[in-house]
């Protein structure tokens, strides 16, 4: 039973304390970078929570694949050789052409571009914030993952690294609201920044003026500028084009290339020329 | 750690479970706020202990589930709280389908606090689909008190 008399601060003045103390944390979390090491921490220690949230799912998937009847395990066995013989024969084209690059490069006096270090990593099945686009991925700092680092899927680029914990870590999607990445037509070359709509199928081309040479399915690639994302990677294709005079910009929206609503396993990459510079 | 802490850890414990497990995309909007009702059921518990301090630290931990800003959630749950734990008595006393139009008021003001802060913060768009949750919470605040009730039962908390 609560005593009638009771001692310690009031509940006024607890609500008033932790009203300035969540306001405090919203200033810092919001302004310094050094916050992400507290999310770190903060991240660990929620992982417990996570872990129960995704059981369900995992439990649900394991008992699926290993109830997998034999026909369907032979027809998906077929599908997958095909895809890898056509994939195959895709990349030895690619090392061909990688080969005649780095000569074309070495005679221009360029830099070689290295392998580049790539990891696999599975989106952990956990429900995030409705708000922003984010996902948490299976892989943290002990997997050597960094904050920036981008993100992509077998289609696309996906996004970029916002938080790491020891286990997990969150990836920033290109289609949420505080995103932005550089991007260039392969087309003509021309350097524009896409940001997130805050819409899964939607990003935004900023500041394009009404006399560039702009159609719809264009495909735009990453630009590698802003050092986060290296070059090249798809990002998106136009899907719409709106010319109104009255604005000072053309209103393109683009499609993404990856498919942003059903991410499943992503590509975690390292950029050689970007650890080489620390 | 005697039994009122360990049924209240259990309980947010829980509520914080079910607040991210997976859902189909169409059942999601109407996720009910499980984290809001169980601090607001021992905020009228407990209400000039611990109430307030509960609610901040168990928004706190939405924060870091859902990867806001430290303090969105955190500010929209103190203010919930703090609006029925200061009137626990009369609240206590109201029957069923009062309580539940107050659960609805207050969820409410838990999606627009934390709606604010966020738009104050990132500039995000309004959807009406942000308070579809308001209906279910309000509907299922009977048996999460009758959950609750005899979760602290079992712990035998005074």
């Amino acid at each position: 039973m609560d005593s009638v008399f009771v001692r310690g601060p009031s509940i006024h003045q607890r609500f008033w304390f932790m009203v300035v103390a969540c306001i405090v944390a919203m200033l810092v979390d919001s302004r310094l970078a050094s916050a992400a090491n507290t999310r770190l921490v903060l991240n660990s220690m929620v992982a417990p929570i996570q872990y129960m949230a995704g059981l369900p799912s995992w439990l649900l998937s394991t008992f699926s694949t290993s109830l997998a009847t034999r026909e369907q395990l032979l027809a998906d066995n077929q599908a997958l050789l095909q895809q890898y013989l056509k994939v195959s024969g895709q990349l030895q084209r690619l090392k061909s052409l990688e080969q005649e690059n780095e000569r074309l490069r070495s005679i221009l006096g360029a830099p070689i571009r290295t392998e580049s270090r790539k990891m696999v990593a599975e989106v952990v099945a956990v429900d995030n914030n409705p708000f922003s686009h984010q996902v948490l991925v299976n892989r943290g700092s002990l997997d050597d993952v960094y904050l920036g680092q981008p993100v992509l899927s077998e289609s696309g680029v996906v996004g970029q690294v916002v938080e790491v914990a020891a286990n997990t870590s969150r990836v920033l999607m290109l289609s949420d609201l505080t995103h932005a990445i550089p991007v260039r037509t392969e087309r003509t070359n021309v350097r524009y920044i896409a940001s997130g709509s805050g819409e899964l199928d939607r990003l935004f081309l900023e500041h394009v003026p009404h006399s560039n040479d702009l159609a719809v399915g264009d495909l735009l690639l990453s630009s590698g500028l802003g050092e986060v994302f290296p070059d090249g990677y798809p990002v998106g294709t136009v899907a719409s084009i709106e010319r109104d005079e009255t604005r000072p910009f053309l209103q393109v929206t683009l499609t993404p290339a990856a498919q942003l609503d059903r991410v499943k396993y992503l590509l975690f990459i390292w950029d050689e020329a970007d650890m080489a510079d620390e | 750690m005697n039994n009122l802490s360990v049924s209240i850890v259990l309980s947010l414990f829980v509520a914080s479970v079910l607040q991210i497990i997976p859902m189909p995309a169409s059942i999601d909007p109407f996720r009910p706020d499980w984290v809001l009702m169980v601090a607001v059921y021992w905020g009228i518990r407990t209400p000039s202990r611990l109430s307030v301090g509960v609610a901040g630290l168990a928004g706190f931990v939405l924060d870091v589930l859902y990867g806001t800003i430290l303090g969105t959630h955190a500010l929209a749950m103190v203010v919930a709280v703090y609006i029925v734990a200061t009137n626990y008595q009369r609240f206590k006393n109201y029957e069923m389908p009062l309580q539940i139009a107050v659960l609805l008021a207050l969820s409410l003001v838990y999606h627009l606090v934390s709606f604010t802060v966020q738009y104050a913060f990132t500039g995000l768009p309004f959807h009406p689909s942000y308070l579809y949750p308001m209906v279910s919470t309000a509907v299922l605040w009977p048996w999460s008190v009758w959950m609750l009730s005899k979760l602290s039962r079992g712990f035998s908390v005074s």
